[in-house]
Parts: C-alpha cells; sequence; structure tokens
C-alpha cells in the first residue's frame, strides 16, 4: 500500500517511517498538515496516518477533509497521537479517523491497523456504489449494505 | 536516592528501535540523532515558556518533548514533560521553577544516557 505519514514531530515521521517501510509498504511524508492535505488531493494515497497536533491543518480537520472530498478511493486514516483521553479519541474517531493509535507506536500496533487498512481499501475498491465518504465511523457505512444476522 | 540511581532509558524501546532495520543500528542512529537536535531546540523553548508562564505554550511545548522522548525511550524524561504538561493544562504553573528543575535533571540524564547508545559519528 502507499501510506502518507502526516507528523510535525521529526522522531514520530522516522520511527513510523522505519516501521511501515518495514512492513513492506511504500511511505510518503509531509511535515505538517497543509502539505498532506495536497498529497492527500493528488490521489495515489491508500492509508493516512496521522499526528492530531501539527501547524496549519491538524489531524482531525484532515480527516474531515478527506471524508468530505471526491476523491476516487477511499482513504483509511489512523490518527497517532499522544492525546489519550477518551474525548479526543471520540473526537478524532468522529472526524473520519477509522482508527486511533496512542503514542509511542510498536509495530505489532501498526501492524495491526495496516492489515485492517488493506482489507478496507481492498473492499472498498471492489464496491460497486459509491465510495464510504461520510464521517460516519467505517463500521456503520457498511451495516446499512449488510444486514447482520 | 532511587531516581537518581535508576535507568533513565526504557531499554526495551532502545531494543525495539535496534530491530527497525537489519541490525545495523541506522534507524536507532537516525532517530536518536534527530531526537537529540530537536530535544535541544525544544527544551530552549520548554524553559522560555516556563519562565514566562505561558501555560497554553507550556502544555504545547512539553507535549511536542513527551512523545518524542518516548518515542527514543527516555521515558523517565517523559513522565517529567507528561507532569509539566498536566500542570500546564490545568494552569497551575507556580512552581514553574521547580518543574524546570525536574526537567533539567532528567534532560541532562536522558541524553547521556543516548548519546552512550548511539554516540554520533
Amino acid at each position: 500500500m502507499r501510506i502518507l505519514i502526516a507528523d510535525d514531530e521529526p522522531t514520530s515521521r522516522l520511527l513510523l517511517k522505519a516501521i511501515v517501510s518495514k512492513l513492506g509498504h511504500e511511505t510518503i511524508v509531509a511535515e505538517e498538515g497543509s502539505r498532506a492535505w495536497d498529497l492527500l488531493s493528488s490521489g495515489g494515497i491508500d492509508v493516512l496516518l496521522t499526528d492530531w497536533m501539527m501547524p496549519g491543518i491538524d489531524g482531525p480537520e484532515l480527516c474531515r477533509r478527506v471524508r468530505e472530498g471526491t476523491g476516487d478511493s477511499y482513504v483509511y486514516i489512523v490518527l497517532t497521537t499522544g492525546l489519550d483521553h477518551p474525548e479526543h479519541v471520540l473526537e478524532g474517531m468522529g472526524s473520519g479517523a477509522d482508527d486511533y493509535l496512542i503514542k509511542p507506536v510498536d509495530s505489532f500496533a501498526v501492524q495491526t491497523r495496516l492489515i485492517a487498512a488493506e482489507r478496507m481499501t481492498e473492499l472498498t475498491a471492489s464496491w460497486p456504489g459509491p465510495r464510504p465518504s461520510s464521517r460516519e465511523p467505517t463500521s456503520t457505512c457498511w451495516s446499512s449494505h449488510s444486514p447482520t444476522t | 536516592m532511587s531516581d537518581l540511581l535508576s535507568d533513565p532509558l526504557n531499554r526495551s524501546q532502545i531494543e525495539f528501535l535496534l530491530s527497525l532495520d537489519d541490525g545495523t543500528g541506522e534507524a536507532l542512529q537516525d532517530i536518536v540523532g534527530e531526537y537529540l537536535t530537536m530535544s535541544e531546540e525544544g527544551r530552549e523553548e520548554l524553559l522560555r515558556v516556563l519562565h514566562d508562564g505561558d501555560a497554553s505554550a507550556v502544555e504545547h511545548a512539553a507535549h511536542t518533548l513527551k512523545g518524542a522522548s518516548a518515542n527514543v525511550g527516555a521515558s523517565a524524561l517523559a513522565d517529567v514533560c507528561a507532569d509539566i504538561e498536566r500542570h500546564a493544562r490545568q494552569a497551575q504553573l507556580e512552581d514553574a521553577a521547580g518543574l524546570a528543575q525536574r526537567f533539567e535533571t532528567e534532560f541532562s540524564r536522558a541524553r547521556a544516557a543516548l548519546q552512550a547508545v548511539a554516540p554520533r559519528p
């Protein structure tokens, strides 16, 4: 997958880049939210790993822009932040993130998120209807098409 | 006394950083090297805003240093930064000098330990 890492803190960028590269994915990095948005707008990004607190556009705003955008493919978003209060987690997920990782991250935590991300991007790529693009949680998007048993 | 004798580094995080490449230690060198540069700037900023009593700026500076310190296994320093961040969030900076002193102590210990683990070429 092609994974965009957005973080203004350099050690977090390097750490995430090393983890994601070792897992065999292509990485692109952005040092601030506005640069990340430029890269997202040009397309071709499968997963966004984004910090919360960044100059310019912060992580939740980036999530909202992605979900309100008109790109052809679904971007799986993981907020990676040191903000660990439940209200932050809820706000982040509500802004459009698919998952939430509290720093410092480790390889296992990133790997498990990327397994889910790969499955989600494959599903949405093969889905005949419009891509899930609302700010609702991903599970809600799918449950409207797939009745539970 | 026990605090002074405790290891300033979380060695399992150091082992984790060493596992991120093919055994060359390049990832550890890169990440710790970047930390040693950014944390010096972060220290100056944190001490300045602590002195000024700017709670919002203290919270942000401490938050950034907390995350970066945890990334390189400087757990004792990360704990002090978390404490400063909490004080700032609650606008409790009456003991700014005490917080700064605790920060300086752990900052020096962390840097010395990290320079030993990943000496600059």
